[in-house]
Parts: structure tokens; sequence; C-alpha cells
């Protein structure tokens, strides 16, 4: 099907209709700050799809903070029984960078050892992106995440008064059946080209070509910059939460006080936090903060980024909009960059 | 046989206490785990064994008396744990400490205070060993729980050694500094859930300071977001202020 255009007043019927058949979630503002969160949608008419990226990025959906994995009973014939829940869930309104977050997930997840309970709220979900204005902090256009070429069922581009809507699936060709569409005209194409270029050109901001990256990387962890960096980390664990490609969990055994039952937890970890690289003996591969940081830059930018071809970030700025002492992966790159070609002179 | 468990207080408001009898849903569930034999506050009758297995202690240690008290406690028991502020860091009350003890008595109690005894607030790791501690103030109701679980299984309870942000982003709270106010958070250790904040306030530190806090760190975000040096500080010592060079 060619490229299609709704009107802006198209939206809310396309909400309505997805509401009918699934929960839908959307980005809120939250009260008190400039702030979004995914939340339920109540009523099509109160999204508003012109936002900063969430705090969360949409893997709170498919990987949730906190997670039963397990229930279990030690009663004379013990039970133990695996805890996998799936919703029909849309996500209305993820930017692109979001989208290439998920896509690292279904890699970590479902690479080698297939996750049941990520593959299960995965199955359920349903994307609706839309397309963005970038803040200071947003750099995709580096990472070349600023278009999801896949991993959307419809993505939704701003063009004048309303949206070039791209059909990534049947099921998002679907969603469209029986609502007012126009086959898309040549200024509606001209007017998202446009936007993209200028979304690129602003969010661009890492000096060296990202595939460069892992063999840059290599040279350059003996570099004083980690631990510069670091000494104002608090290893707080912030940019790791955050984080739409960041997938490490625990697990939580929770047994009921009465001892004869209880629960599995997974829950949310994260590289940066001291205690994550703690073993039994009380040994910590990653005692300084320094060796933290190069870890977390290691992986985004070399191991999982050499593994998968893609790199392990999404340039969607949440960690350095939410860390408090301003760690920007931006600087962090550029110092590094900087630094190699130094080197290299 | 169950563990013979004691609870006790010394200087504080007893709300940890509270925190317990609070556990309603959960207490005869526990009341299964352990044997509570003796509680000033929660049992009409009290055995008063010579040996326990598990003494629950909260309060900090304010007079010579105390002292004599916790010793004697510390005895009795195989396992003592440390319960809420007070007991952990020594709490609100070692903000007496910055005052001279003739000074706080005249300030409490003016003429009448000469015949009380008191000495600087302290910890009860100040004064005995201490096994365990459950920090907080109060202490959080559901990692109580566990902690007793744990112990009557002989198992060492596991507190969080990560800062509060963590189960504030869990939660995706807006963090209170991007809404004008303060926080400790990125140097307290976490398992309240992020209550504070959660509820729009800044964390004031109750739980004490992550094993490797990055304090200067902190001391530079509370700055850029207009704290004077001395309300640094005062931030910092609400709940910590206890020294372990003070006199007794
Ligand atoms: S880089 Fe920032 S967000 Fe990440 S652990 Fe350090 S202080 Fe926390
Ligand atoms: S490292 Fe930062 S910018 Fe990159 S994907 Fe994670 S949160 Fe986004
Ligand atoms: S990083 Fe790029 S895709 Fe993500 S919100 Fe910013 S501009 Fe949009
Ligand atoms: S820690 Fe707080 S609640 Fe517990 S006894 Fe002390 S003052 Fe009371
Ligand atoms: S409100 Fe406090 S605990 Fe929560 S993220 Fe901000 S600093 Fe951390
Ligand atoms: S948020 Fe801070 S002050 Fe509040 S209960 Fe938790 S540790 Fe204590």
């Amino acid at each position: 099907m060619p490229l299609q255009v709704i009107g802006c007043e198209v939206v809310p019927q396309l909400l309505a209709r997805l509401m009918a058949e699934a929960r839908v979630v959307a980005p809120h503002r939250r009260t008190g700050a400039d702030q979004w969160a995914y939340a339920e949608v109540r009523d099509p008419c109160e999204v508003e799809l012109e936002y900063i990226s969430t705090v969360l990025p949409a893997k709170k959906y498919a990987f949730p903070p906190v997670e039963q994995l397990v229930r279990y009973e030690l009663a004379e014939r013990p039970l133990m029984e695996a805890v996998v829940e799936s919703e029909p869930l849309v996500i209305f309104g993820a930017h692109p960078c979001d989208i290439h977050g998920l896509w690292a997930l279904d890699q970590a997840f479902c690479d080698v050892n297939v996750d049941p309970n990520y593959t299960a709220h995965r199955s359920g979900m349903r994307i609706v992106g839309v397309d963005c204005v970038p803040d200071e902090h947003c750099f995709c256009g580096s990472m070349g995440t600023a278009t999801p070429a896949e991993g959307f069922d419809l993505f939704l581009t701003v063009v004048e008064g309303g949206y070039l809507v791209e059909i990534g699936t049947e099921a998002g060709a679907a969603m469209l059946d029986g609502l007012p569409t126009q086959e898309a005209s040549a200024a509606a194409l001209a007017q998202a080209k446009e936007r993209l270029a200028r979304r690129i050109q602003q969010t661009t901001r890492v000096s060296a070509e990202c595939h460069s990256l892992p063999l840059l990387l290599s040279g350059l962890a003996d570099s004083e910059q980690w631990g510069e960096h670091a000494t104002k980390c608090y290893s707080c664990g912030t940019c790791n939460l955050v984080c739409p490609t960041c997938f490490c969990f625990n697990v939580i055994d929770r047994m009921a006080l009465t001892l004869d039952r209880g629960t599995k937890e997974r829950e949310w970890d994260g590289c940066m936090l001291e205690e994550f690289s703690k073993v039994a003996t009380g040994e910590n591969f990653r005692e300084e903060r320094e060796d933290r940081l190069r870890h977390r830059f290691y992986r985004k930018y070399s191991y999982l980024f050499t593994k998968y071809g893609r790199p392990y970030c999404c340039g969607c700025g949440r960690c350095v909009r939410q860390c408090l002492v301003h760690i920007d992966p931006v600087e962090v790159l550029n110092d590094l960059i900087a630094e190699a070609e130094g080197r290299r002179s | 046989m169950k563990p013979r468990v004691g609870m006790f207080a010394f200087t504080c408001c007893e709300g940890c206490g509270l925190a317990v009898i609070e556990c309603e849903n959960e207490l005869l569930d526990v009341l299964s785990l352990i044997d509570l034999v003796e509680w000033r506050e929660g049992l009409s009758e009290k055995a008063n064994p010579p040996e326990l297995e598990i003494a629950l202690v909260e309060g900090s240690i304010s007079t010579h008396a105390d002292e004599q008290k916790l010793k004697a406690i510390r005895e009795r028991a195989k396992v003592l744990v440390a319960l809420g502020a007070c007991a952990h860091t020594g709490g609100l009350n070692a903000l007496k400490n910055r005052y001279g003890m003739n000074q706080v008595k005249q300030m409490v109690y003016g003429e009448a205070g000469a015949q009380f005894d008191t000495i600087p607030a302290r910890p009860l790791s100040a004064v005995v060993p201490v096994d365990l501690f459950l920090p907080g103030c109060p202490i959080d109701r559901t990692e109580f729980l566990s902690v007793v679980r744990d112990v009557a299984l002989g198992k060492a309870p596991r507190l969080p050694d990560y800062p509060l942000c963590v189960e504030c982003k869990k939660k995706e709270n807006v963090c209170v500094f991007f809404q004008g106010r303060f926080c400790m958070g990125p140097v307290v250790r976490a398992g309240c859930g992020a209550i504070c904040p959660t509820h729009g306030d800044g964390c004031e530190a109750c739980r004490g300071l992550v094993s490797h806090p990055n304090e200067q760190a902190h001391k530079e975000t509370l700055a850029e977001h207009g704290l004077k040096v001395d309300e640094v500080l005062m931030h910092f010592n609400m709940f910590n202020s206890y020294q372990e060079d003070q006199p007794a």
C-alpha cells in the first residue's frame, strides 16, 4: 500500500478503535515537571504526540521492572509453576529510538535462550510510532536510529494538517481499515523527508562515525578519562534503568512467612551498581566506579555492537536527562574520540 | 523449637515497635515462626527467659543506665538486631550531641534538668556488637517481615546496598530535584521503596548511606540546585550526624 496521510482528527478515532481491542498506552505528561511517562490512555482526545522521551522506555512493558517468574508450594506434593503473562497492548507514540531499543531487547532475550516471559509480552504488543522533535540530549542521528526501518505496525510523521502514515505490518494495515485516509501527496512526502533530514542533522553529535566506535574503544581501555568522568558518578544505576537497551536483572526468592509457598521474581539490575559484579566470595570484578562506567560504555558501543552489528545504544539521551551529575554519553564518546585521534597523530 | 524473641526499646519514639504491631495481617504468621516472649509495648505478659535467640532493639543509647541494660540484653541474646534509625545510626537523637549535655538538659527541662542522667546519644553498635540492622525511621514493614523470616530460617538477610534512586526509577517517579526540591536518594541505602520521593518529598536519608556513597558528588549536586554549605550539611546530618569520636 502506498504511503497514506491521515488528518489530526483521525488520531482519536484510531485510538478509540485500538482501545476497543487492547490496552493502549501513550506518553503522558507528569505533573510538576516537563517529564513524560507511558501510561494507559483513558480518553482518546487527551493523547499528546509531541513530547520529550519518557523517563522509562517502552521496555517497561516487555520487561517489567519487577516480574514474577515462578510460583511454588512446598506441600506434600511440591508444586512449581511458571508464571507467563501476556495481554494485547498497543504502545502508541513510541519514538524511533524507543523502537530501536525494543530491537536491542529482542536480540538479548530471544537470541540464544528464548525468554518466555519477554516473548509473551512482546507477542501481544503492537507499536504505533511517531516522529519527534529532538531536545539537546538526543543523538539518534549518530547512532543510525533516527528512523525505524522495522519494528512498528504503523509509524506517523508529522506533516501539514496531519500525519504521514507508514504501514509496517498487516496488523498495522488493519488498524487503518475504514478510517479516512488519503494517498500521500508529493508535498506531504517532501515535508516528511525534510523533517527527518533536519532531525538527523540536529542529532548527529558524536564526532566519529558510529561503526568506528568498537575499534576505537578497543585501544582506550587504559584511558584516564574513564576515571575522570567517573569521579562524579554516584553508581546509582539510573542510567541503566532508564536505558531502552539495558536488560540485566536479578532473581529474588520471596518465600512466604508461612514457609510453605513463595515466588521467584526478577527485577531490574544494572552494571553501574556496585553490588552487580560482586560474587559469592565477596570478590568484585568491577570494584571501582571507573571500571563500571567503562564497562557500561563497552557494552553499548563495543561488545554487543560487535555481536549484533548495531550499536547497543539508540541515542535516546534518557541516561543523561536523568543523571544528576550529567554524565553524557555524547560528551564521553567525543572526549574518547579526541584522545584516540591524539594518540594516532 | 521456635526461636525466643524479645523486643526492647531505648531512647526513641517506639515508632518502629508500632510498625511491627501494624503488621496486623502477618502477625499470626510471624508468631508461627518465632516465640515472642518479651515486649513491653506489645505484650501484656512477659517471660523474661535468661536466654534469647533474637533480641530486636529499637532506640539509641543516651543514658548510663541504657548502656548497662543494653549490655545485659547482649549477654542474653544470640542475635542482636538494631531496629530503626535510632538504633542503627543514632538517628535524630544524635542531633543533641552537637550541644553540651548540660545545655540540652537546660533547653528541654530548665532547672529540673539537673537531676537527669544524659550522655551523647549513640547507636547500639557503639556500645555492643550488633549482628544485624534494619534501617529506617520507622523500619519498613515488608523488610522487617523478610528479615524475621530469614533470621528464623538461620539465613543471613540481604539488605539492598544500592542507592534509593534505583527504587525511585523503577516507579518512574519524577525526580524531586526536577521539581525544585532536594533529595538524599543518590547516596542513601534503598529498601523503603523510595516512599518519600514517591509522595513528592525529598529523601532525608533515614536509612543511612550506602557502603560507598559519593558524598562529594552529592554535595556538588545539592549546591548546583541552590543549597548553601550549611544547608547541605543539614541534609547530610539530619539522621546521620553521629560520629564515632564523639565523647560518651
Ligand atoms: S552515570 Fe549518572 S545515572 Fe549513571 S550511575 Fe553514574 S551518576 Fe548514576
Ligand atoms: S545509553 Fe543512554 S542514550 Fe544510549 S540508549 Fe541507553 S539511555 Fe539511551
Ligand atoms: S533520540 Fe531521536 S528518535 Fe529519540 S526522541 Fe530524540 S530525536 Fe526522537
Ligand atoms: S527510628 Fe524513627 S520510628 Fe523508629 S523508634 Fe526511632 S524515631 Fe521512632
Ligand atoms: S527523587 Fe531522589 S531518589 Fe528519586 S531519582 Fe531523584 S534523587 Fe534519586
Ligand atoms: S525515602 Fe529516604 S527518608 Fe524516606 S523513608 Fe526512604 S530512606 Fe527514609
